[in-house]
């Protein structure tokens, strides 16, 4: 009986689990909570592990001599590792993970995984200026995607898992689970709309909730109530903004400009470099100690209104120089916390200077750090909506926002202007990885069906016979004409078919006889495109039908022929001249006919 | 929830047992990340609240050193620690009073009032910010949560420390009917050491109620006779009802027992000054009463022409006619008998410095708030007095 009972078990799990990988909604909705649990419990216990490192990495009064020695002998050995075992594990993650996406179906190594979690918990523990946030983004994502490869997925399933993985790891890393979600779309996957969207939300929700099971509900900064003390105050946002831009900008540049110094050294070496990164780091520290590790307590503080203005200013610079020394040396570790510092430095110098030259008619300098935090994001990282939502998240004041847009839209347009490339964008063309920029998926989205639109032919009525028609058509170059009846547009006849028609002595059969033949008796079945469709869905629908004539309707009414649109029109209107314009021979035609 | 997958996905590779297989690896990496986690944040927990147990500990050794900025960064470091801990930022709110950095430290322990608003210590400690920053209301206020509040060991002697401190406050701002309030709770001979009792017993002086001060005074003496301080502030409170012989005897006394003049020889100085003024003493003849009325008249006078020199009313002007020389007694001139002019002038004299008491008391009222005596002023603290006495 046992055996008979288990063997029904056994086989009702293998049912349930067939119809599980069937239904891909289901299983999306499973392996979204698996994947947010997963990472979130693994990106915990990644800052776990580092703050645990760095507590006995740095006891309590402990020397000065620390502060150089660990960073540097941290550099040295996670720089050997990072040569010899885990190449790809270098950085900040986040360049890597849109490659992935983009470039290798989604594929991370699991290895990569590993190497990042060891490497990255060392290389901050040990004090090294960078965040943990990028990192934990490639551990997340990575983990998706080995996930998804062992399950057998399919390289699109892959692919689209990956941001799933990234969001949690943001979720868990940053506390802030909106965020998390909105920078999976805005960054790692560039669209907003991305049809992942539900799968990224519970990712993010369930990483989110297990940080605080495990946690506790204690939040990462620890912010005093925000106001706005006057409408004026506005205008010293916009000054934080435009502070914010130039300063985001700066750290771009000095980064970019450093790791290029550093890519240009030999290769054989490269388990050296990061050390001059810690030792750099070192030395700052054994002077400013604020400098070392990510930095949010002192963030933290700052926040809290206890800023001296002569160290904020002293830490945006040296910040800026470890990070960017840290980083473009190939050192493990990413560049969100350090923005988000060098923002709260930025805000709480700027703020104290307000609070100076307009006693009583500012808040205090905590609340422009906070919103210098968003700032320099929006500036170095270039995702204003994420960084409005993050700092909006980590106060839960609305009274916020408005400064906040004010602030991010100045840096951010500041940084687009004098720092053409996104960070992460530059990054990986320093590696010699193009990825899809913002611009090019604007104008991917720009090129729609209205921009190769061309003026319909006079249609043929659907009473017709099929000689006449083939007689109207002549030797016109389109290989398919509108048809039309008394309510409007009927479909598009091919003239190869009206040529079969004649042939086979059929040359009186009126044409919707033969479009009916063709398509169907409903109109709407008709292969057609919109005015608003991209170009790209345009060839698509031209490769699935075998034709290289597509009618143009209305949306409100498909009876309505707004135009056409024919191969060589799509082509020319991504700026390539072909030579058979003209020709009426659709892409599949040609292809069988070799 | 659909998930817009793309239909073109290929079909999943892996069987079905090796789907289930990589799925209960998953569940079970949770799992055992779960425990690791759960037992990391544990460790990490107990050492961060150790560390922070420590760093407090050297705060609260370097504040006790006078080095309140240090001992305000432990207290930061130990709250960022453990933030639950209002213990921790009281604290901070203390090294930051200490140090000055009153703004600062009120921030600090509002905030740990949001999270714990019975918490004794912290509205004590805010009260004293408030204090310091020249908030005596708003410093009343949390005076009275510190008392009622919550306190984690010690709560009788804690309230009975904020209670005091209100007290002293009160002293302070001359707001003698709270101060009354507060004080007389405290009367009760159950409550607190001797020396409080004592302090109690002079704040009731002040408070304008010296009647409980005595009472409290002999009680002490009741206790033990030898006691020097409780004859000084028997003293004290003597002079305030107006029993200078008395109050100087008992001030002679305490400088006796205390083998100690230094201490009560203000208050003597007071007493003696005040038993020198005073014209209501029963054993004054009339002429010495008159010329001690002129005396209080004529200080009177000048002491009020130190509060509004430009303001002469009527009554200055009939004192400065009282106190004019007098002409030649017209009834020495008349030829009258002996004992009918010495008892006229007798006569005259009592009534001349009853004139001039009542005047001088009206010129006295009449400063009303406007003017203060300094109490280290022997003189005028003994004009003061003498001034108290005539007006009861």
């Amino acid at each position: 009986m046992p055996s008979i009972t288990s063997t029904f078990g056994l086989s009702r799990l293998f049912s349930l689990v067939e119809d599980l990988r069937r239904r891909e909604d289901r299983l999306a909705l499973a392996l979204s909570l698996v994947i947010g649990a997963l990472v979130g419990l693994i990106v915990v216990a990644f800052i776990l592990l580092t703050g645990r490192l760095a507590a006995h990495m740095y006891p309590a009064g402990g020397a000065a001599w620390r502060r150089v020695l660990v960073p540097t002998l941290g550099a040295l050995v996670t720089g050997i590792l990072l040569a010899r075992a885990f190449p790809d594990a270098r950085g900040s993650g986040i360049p890597q993970t849109r490659a992935a996406i983009f470039i290798h179906d989604g594929w991370i190594s699991m290895r990569t995984v590993a190497g990042k979690f060891l490497c990255c918990s060392a290389s901050l523990a040990s004090g090294i200026a960078l965040g943990r946030e990028g990192p934990a983004v490639h551990i997340g994502s990575g983990l998706a995607s080995v996930i998804a490869r062992r399950l057998g997925l399919g390289t699109v399933q892959v692919r689209w898992l990956v941001p799933v993985g990234a969001s949690a790891a943001l979720a868990a890393a940053f506390n802030t689970p909106i965020a998390a979600v909105l920078f999976s779309l805005e960054e790692i996957m560039g669209d907003l709309h991305a049809p992942i969207l539900g799968s990224v939300v519970l990712s993010s929700t369930t990483s989110w909730m297990v940080l605080h099971l495990v946690l506790g509900d204690e939040p990462l900064f620890h912010v005093p109530a925000y106001r706005l003390v006057s409408p004026s105050e506005l205008g010293v946002y916009a000054v934080l903004g435009i502070v914010g831009g130039l300063g985001s900008v700066a750290f771009v540049k000095l980064l970019l400009r450093m790791r290029r110094w550093f890519m240009s050294l030999p290769r054989r070496m490269a388990w050296l470099y990061p050390t001059a990164g810690g030792l750099g780091v070192g030395l700052i520290g054994w002077f400013v100690p604020q400098v070392l590790g990510v930095g949010y307590d002192q963030v933290d503080r700052v926040l809290g209104g206890d800023v001296v203005l002569s160290m904020a200013i002293t830490l945006v610079g040296l910040k800026i120089f470890a990070t960017a020394l840290c980083y473009a040396s190939g050192n493990a570790g990413g560049i969100f916390g350090p923005s988000l510092f060098i923002g709260a430095m930025l805000g709480g110098a700027v703020g104290a200077v307000a609070e100076r030259v307009f006693p009583g008619a500012s808040a205090g300098p905590g609340a422009y750090a906070l919103v210098g935090m968003g700032t320099a994001f929006a500036g170095i990282v270039r995702t204003p909506l994420t960084s409005v939502i993050m700092i909006f998240e980590t106060t839960r004041d609305y009274t916020i926002i408005v400064p906040l847009m004010i602030s991010n839209m100045i840096a951010f347009w500041i940084s687009q202007r004098l720092q053409h490339e996104p960070i992460y964008e530059a990054l990986a063309r320093q590696d010699g990885i193009h990825l899809p920029t913002g611009a090019f998926r604007e104008q991917t989205r720009a090129l729609t069906a209205s921009s190769a639109i061309r003026e319909a032919p006079k249609p043929l009525a659907s009473a017709l016979e099929a000689r006449h028609a083939l007689e109207r058509i002549g030797d016109s170059a389109l290989d398919a004409w509108p048809v039309s009846d008394d309510a409007g547009f009927r479909g598009m006849i091919l003239r190869r078919r009206l040529e079969d028609a004649v042939a086979r002595g059929r040359a009186e059969v009126p044409v919707s006889t033969l479009l009916e033949e063709e398509e169907g008796v409903d109109e709407r079945a008709t292969a057609h495109v919109h005015g608003d469709q991209p170009l790209a869905h345009v060839l698509a629908r031209m490769g699935e039908t075998h034709r290289s004539v597509l009618p143009v309707v209305s949306r409100a009414d498909v009876r309505l022929l707004l135009g056409v649109v024919t191969l060589p029109d799509v082509l020319a209107a991504y700026g390539v001249e072909g030579d058979d314009e003209g020709s009426g021979r659709s892409a599949a035609e040609a292809r069988r006919d070799g | 929830m659909a998930e817009a997958w793309p239909r073109t996905a290929p079909r999943p590779t892996a069987t079905t047992p090796e789907f289930l297989a990589t799925f209960g690896l998953i569940l079970a990496a949770i799992l055992a990340f779960g425990a690791f986690d759960v037992w990391l944040a544990h460790v990490d927990e107990r050492e961060s609240r150790q560390h922070a147990a420590h760093q407090y500990e050297d705060g609260r050794a370097q504040l006790a050193a006078g080095h309140p900025r240090a001992a305000s960064d432990l207290f930061a470091s130990a709250m960022a620690s453990e933030r639950t801990n209002v213990q921790y930022g009281t604290a901070l709110g203390e090294a930051l009073l200490a140090a000055g950095e009153y703004p600062e430290a009120e921030s600090v322990l509002r905030t740990q009032l949001a999270r714990a608003e019975s918490d004794g210590q912290a509205n004590l400690v805010l009260a004293r910010v408030l204090e310091r920053e020249g908030r005596a209301d708003d410093a009343a206020s949390y005076y009275h949560r510190a008392i009622y509040g919550r306190w984690e060991e010690g709560a009788p002697a804690r309230r009975l420390e904020a209670r005091m401190a209100l007290v002293d406050l009160l002293a302070r701002s001359g707001a003698r009917q709270e101060l009354l309030a507060e004080l007389l709770p405290l009367a009760d001979s159950t409550i607190g050491t001797r020396a409080l009792r004592r302090r109690v017993a002079h704040l009731f002086v002040v408070a304008g109620a010296p009647d409980r001060a005595i009472a409290m005074f002999r009680e002490m003496l009741r206790a033990d006779a030898k006691d020097g301080d409780a004859y000084a502030g028997l003293g004290e409170a003597a002079l305030e009802v107006g029993n200078f012989e008395t109050a100087r005897a008992d001030l002679l006394e305490s400088a006796r027992l205390l083998g100690d003049t230094a201490r009560t020889a203000v208050s003597l100085a007071v007493a003696d000054s005040a038993l020198a003024l005073d014209p209501t003493l029963r054993r004054l003849d009339p002429p010495e009463r008159r010329a001690r009325a002129a005396r209080v008249l004529a200080l009177v006078l000048d002491a009020a022409a130190r509060c509004t020199p430009a303001a002469p009313s009527a009554a200055t002007d009939s004192a400065r006619a009282m106190l004019a020389p007098v002409a030649p007694d017209s009834s020495l001139r008349a030829g009258t008998g002996r004992g009918d002019r010495t008892a006229s002038r007798l006569a005259t004299a009592r009534e001349e410095a009853e004139s001039m008491i009542a005047l001088a008391s009206a010129i006295w009222d009449s400063r009303g708030g406007r003017c203060t005596t300094s109490p280290s002023a022997v003189g005028e603290r003994a004009l003061a007095l003498v001034m108290a006495k005539l007006a009861d």
